[in-house]
């Protein structure tokens, strides 16, 4: 009898090992808690973020030594891309000259003066983007600051573009060279934000995908008289993780809700995620990080 | 299946894997559009060393993988995937006549759908935060990891790191 259960188990062995490792990677799933996760991720990343720093390094060396036919030639249309801007910008404001139009500029002259000096009360790091994820799953990027700069979790990234300041996302993890960026398109990702006109309040989540747009939804049926099209969605500072008042996007769509008391908006995120390469983190000086994950 | 072999094919995994998240996230051919190379040599490995080291190869290669190219995922995911994958593989090894495109080709459009399949699953269940992306995406993806399929296969042929067509003694 032994032998016979012998000889079957040696003739099916690679059945009963693909069933153990089976086990082994389906209880890592489920019972890997987050500082366990965390602890093999940290050994990782941290080997391989300095060998992408350094690599990173080294790329920027040759671009400058203008040995990278590509990207001269990129900078090169850049450069007469921006060029053109100038040239057109200098005819926008020579015929820049209506009350109406006065009034939006000193309006949005005073919201930036409200950021700039909401932004004052940051400590502001300077990032560049060294590598995205390549894996679809869970959409994120590294950046080249961490730990030694200060960088914290949670902390908030923004990034300029069209000369504004708007959110990018915040970082989920910092070890001592790099640090992990989870998009504000990501699924994970939550905030309170505000409409700009009506000042309604929402919960903005992401879609999960950068081309697609984000859900703005617990906001009240009152907002639809106020709203329109290309409207501007701000952080509201009140899950003090983000100022109040940065940029987030501008609203392209409504689903209305016939029985219930809120509405359901896209919001299309103002930051352009495929041409964004420098971005700043905010560190707010009283910020301490979190002990507990409440959501890993 | 000869463990020097075995740690041979890993380190060359390990290396692959560790330029994929490097050079190729950078800018190929299309922005962040990146061929799947270090799936490819999985997959050949696996069949390779047959279904008990092909199930082994793809429960490390699944584990490998996580601090390179998957920074916020699930630990065991993918090694869940991929020696399901090398199981599978494994049995085929010495069961057909492997010719340098078609049927390199075959197993690696068959090891890709399994592997969406199963993250497809997994992205269904509560608390595991994966997104699969949108489908022209991984079109994309998967397009471009397939043109490179038969010239991995061949690399690693000549490099005498694989040899499907050796039959399994039974």
């Amino acid at each position: 009898m032994k032998s016979i259960l012998k000889k079957w188990f040696y003739r099916h062995i690679a059945l009963f090992i693909f069933v153990l490792l089976l086990i082994v990677s389906l209880l890592m799933i489920f019972f890997s808690r987050p500082f366990y996760r965390q602890g093999t991720y940290d050994l990782g990343q941290a080997i391989v973020s300095l060998f992408q720093n350094l690599v990173h390094k080294g790329e920027e060396q040759v671009d400058s030594m203008g040995i990278h036919l590509l990207s001269k030639k990129q900078l090169l249309k850049e450069n007469q891309q921006l060029k053109e801007s100038i040239a057109s910008l200098e005819s926008q404001l020579a015929g820049y000259a209506t009350l109406e139009q006065e009034y939006y500029l000193i309006q949005e002259l005073n919201n930036q003066h409200k950021l700039f000096l909401e932004f004052n009360q940051f400590r502001v790091i300077p990032a560049q983007i060294i590598n995205f994820t390549s894996d679809s799953t869970s959409p994120s990027f590294l950046i080249d600051v961490g730990k030694k700069k200060g960088v914290v979790k949670n902390a908030p990234i923004v990034a300029i573009q069209n000369n504004r300041i708007a959110l990018v996302g915040k970082v989920i993890h910092s070890n001592y060279f790099t640090s992990t960026v989870r998009p504000l398109f990501h699924s994970l990702s939550s905030m309170g934000v505000r409409l700009e006109k009506g000042r309604y309040e929402g919960l903005l989540t992401g879609s999960g995908y950068y081309q697609k747009d984000l859900k703005l939804s617990h906001v009240n049926r009152e907002a639809q008289k106020s709203i329109q099209y290309g409207d501007r969605v701000f952080t509201s500072g009140l899950s003090s993780l983000y100022p109040a008042g940065l940029l987030v996007g501008t609203i392209t769509g409504m689903k209305k809700d016939i029985k219930g008391p809120t509405v359901e908006l896209s919001v299309k995120p103002y930051i352009t995620f495929e041409t964004i390469e420098t971005l700043f983190v905010l560190i707010k000086e009283d910020f301490k990080e979190p002990d507990q994950e409440i959501f890993p | 299946m000869k463990i020097s072999l075995f740690f041979f094919q890993l380190i060359s995994y390990t290396i692959v894997a560790f330029l994929q998240s490097i050079f190729m996230s950078e800018t190929i051919l299309l922005h962040r559009f990146v061929p799947d190379i270090s799936f490819i040599l999985f997959l050949f490995f696996a069949i390779n060393n047959g279904p008990i080291g092909g199930t082994i190869t793809g429960f490390i290669a699944g584990l490998l993988i996580h601090p390179f190219l998957l920074p916020d995922s699930v630990l065991g995911l993918y090694s869940f995937c991929y020696l399901f994958l090398g199981y599978l593989g494994g049995k085929l090894k010495g069961r057909f006549i492997v010719d340098p495109i078609l049927l390199p080709l075959f197993y690696c459009v068959v090891a890709f759908l399994i592997r969406t399949f199963l993250l497809f699953l997994f992205s269904r269940m509560p608390d595991i935060s994966i997104h699969l992306g949108h489908w022209i995406d991984l079109l994309i993806q998967a397009g471009m990891t397939f043109l490179l399929t038969p010239i991995v296969y061949n690399l690693c042929r000549w490099t005498k790191l694989v040899d499907l067509n050796r039959r399994e003694k039974r």
